[in-house]
């Protein structure tokens, strides 16, 4: 994109989960990242589950996000971050973006400012292109030529192809959440990898991934949408781990040191608890009498050791 | 039963109402106990051998067992145990209670229970222990010696009379309140304070153990934390060095080795690291049969 963006970025901090980092040799070892985020298997499953997902969006097989486990986790992910107060703005970008695209096979950002955030227009449009240059990092928009945003940053093979399966759903003005979450989804993985590498080169040049979408301050100081990423990377983490089971104690100990407490927290555990409406099935529930713990989807743990027997075979 | 504040199975501090805690009283830890007593009974009549190794029921009571072994009091009644199960083999099937106490100032109750469950006849009149020809003890030293090596059949018999004490207790806690002598409370020592009033301890980091790992695995929790036991036993007042000899307990580190947990790992928490325990895959197996069996009857 034409614009530059100017951020600060400290070292002492993970600039995915919002980890703030104490001892000196933990930062000059790992700056911008912490250890949980940029473990090989979390890298690993994350990449996985993006390859695998692409694939299925290729073959047009968005509309079978329910059967289809490795859609159905990206369709909860996506649906954690559209109740992100600031990143549901994007979700409904996207959201927006696919259905004009699935429509019309373009997209107007005129549609797009309206949904965005902000005090003045001119802070709706800095949104709505950062939104479009973090869809050109995911895959989703791609660099073309022409008058027009639309043609300058026109839609990739993949939002085609995956549009053209939106076409077969009664599309009028609005996805099915659960399809509008699937993309949505799909493009926070793709983020949130692509800034995992970026971090973990030393946060060299302009800012990638799912970062692009953190707000600014004036300062250029970022803000980690940390009540969004720090539950997914704790989540994917511990899946990547070969851990089936987690309890609210260890989320919220884990969340602590994310600085993630009180309200914030409460607000997260809720979320997955579905205590807060919602139709996610990242974790089933079981109450011991004194706090919760969470499983994961068994469907999702089998989704995991196929990746890792694929990555055994490979190895052999 | 002197009044008590604390669950008589964990030792949760629960106030002067009923003698169990919510965690003891939950009705899925009851209806899985029993369901793998009843299966521990109908092999043990079927089946001639106590195959510890091999049959997962068996392993799992004998891992429960081997957690008390190292408890100082429950030490005195692994060596009563140990005791009789060696002289039972040599053909000596009466012992004097007198030469049963190891230390303790009263076995009695433990003798009770052990003749309760039918491990042994216990002759009040002439203060006397007598093993039958159908004891378990019989059988758990024909398995040792038909199989010697690291055989931890010998716990089997601690935790077979722990784990039937505890239903008991449950199944007594129903109908009325439990007296000393009923039940857990056999495992139990008490002593009397010079003003004349009884105190009765518990051996708190066996049985909150015991009480916890029972508990996740019949609620279907396969996984924990060592976050979850320290919130669990700090409520009971097991903490510090108490609590890391749990820990230890749990995760192996002492020599006597037991099977429960398949997978003992460290995990990175941001700031601090803590111990995960995952369930060994035979002993969630064999909760989901359990389950099976008590759905279809």
């Amino acid at each position: 994109m034409s614009y530059s963006i100017k951020v600060r970025l400290t070292n002492n901090r993970c600039w995915l989960c919002g980890y703030r980092k104490i001892v000196k040799s933990e930062i000059m070892l790992l700056p911008y990242i912490c250890h949980w985020c940029s473990g090989e298997k979390v890298i690993g499953l994350i990449n996985d589950i993006v390859i695998d997902a692409k694939e299925y969006l290729n073959q047009g097989k968005l509309s079978n996000c329910e059967d289809i486990d490795v859609l159905s986790f990206v369709a909860d992910i996506g649906e954690l971050g559209a109740r992100h107060p600031y990143l549901k703005q994007f979700s409904k970008m996207m959201s927006i973006i696919a259905v004009q695209v699935a429509l019309e096979h373009k997209y107007t950002p005129d549609r797009l400012v309206k949904v965005a955030n902000g005090e003045n227009l001119s802070e709706k449009w800095a949104r709505v292109r950062e939104c479009i240059d973090f869809l050109i990092d995911v895959g989703l928009l791609e660099v073309g030529e022409g008058r027009y945003i639309y043609e300058r940053y026109r839609p990739s093979h993949l939002l085609l192809s995956l549009t053209a399966s939106v076409e077969v759903v009664d599309v009028e003005k609005e996805l099915p959440p659960r399809i509008a979450a699937c993309i949505a989804g799909y493009a926070w993985l793709h983020g949130i990898s692509t800034t995992i590498n970026w971090l973990k080169e030393g946060a060299q040049g302009e800012v990638k991934g799912i970062a692009k979408l953190y707000a600014k301050g004036r300062d250029g100081k970022l803000s980690i949408p940390k009540s969004f990423t720090a539950p997914i990377m704790y989540l994917l983490g511990h899946l990547a781990s070969g851990h089936d089971e987690f309890s609210e104690i260890e989320l919220r100990t884990w969340l602590s040191s994310r600085e993630i407490l009180g309200k914030d927290a409460d607000l997260i555990i809720n979320l997955l608890a579905r205590v807060i409406p919602s139709s996610h099935r990242l974790v089933n529930l079981v109450y011991d009498g004194h706090i919760y713990h969470f499983k994961f989807n068994p469907l999702y743990v089998r989704m995991r050791e196929r990746y890792r027997e694929r990555r055994r075979e490979r190895e052999v | 039963m002197a009044k008590s504040n604390r669950c008589i199975i964990c030792g949760e501090q629960i106030g002067e109402v009923g003698q169990l805690c919510a965690w003891c009283q939950d009705p899925r830890v009851e209806e899985v106990l029993r369901g793998l007593i009843n299966d521990i009974d109908s092999q043990l009549q079927q089946t001639t051998r106590i195959d510890i190794k091999m049959n997962p029921t068996f392993s799992l009571v004998a891992d429960l067992g081997i957690l008390g072994i190292r408890h100082p009091l429950l030490a005195s009644f692994s060596k009563i145990i140990a005791r009789l199960i060696v002289e039972g083999g040599k053909g000596i099937r009466r012992f004097k209670v007198s030469d049963l106490r190891y230390g303790q100032k009263d076995v009695k109750p433990f003798i009770v229970m052990l003749h309760d469950f039918g491990l042994v006849i216990y002759d009040e009149v002439n203060s006397e222990v007598v093993i039958p020809d159908n004891s378990l003890l019989l059988k758990i030293k024909y398995e040792l010696e038909v199989e010697p090596r690291r055989n931890p059949a010998a716990a089997f018999a601690l935790g077979y009379v722990t784990l039937k004490a505890i239903l008991k207790t449950l199944e007594i806690t129903k109908q009325r309140s439990v007296e000393y002598g009923e039940g857990v409370t056999c495992l139990y020592s008490m002593t009397k304070n010079r003003d004349g009033s009884v105190k009765i301890i518990m051996p708190k980091s066996f049985m909150a153990t015991l009480s916890f790992v029972l508990g996740c695995w019949a609620k279907g929790i396969t996984e924990f934390s060592e976050l979850d036991i320290h919130k669990f036993m700090v409520s009971r007042g097991v903490t510090g060095k108490e609590f890391n000899e749990v820990l230890a307990t749990l995760s192996c580190a002492f020599a006597t080795a037991h099977g429960l947990y398949e997978r003992a790992s460290t995990e990175h928490l941001g700031r601090i690291v803590i111990y995960r325990f995952k369930l060994a895959g035979e002993y969630v197996r064999l909760y989901e049969r359990i389950r099976m069996r008590q759905r279809t009857l």
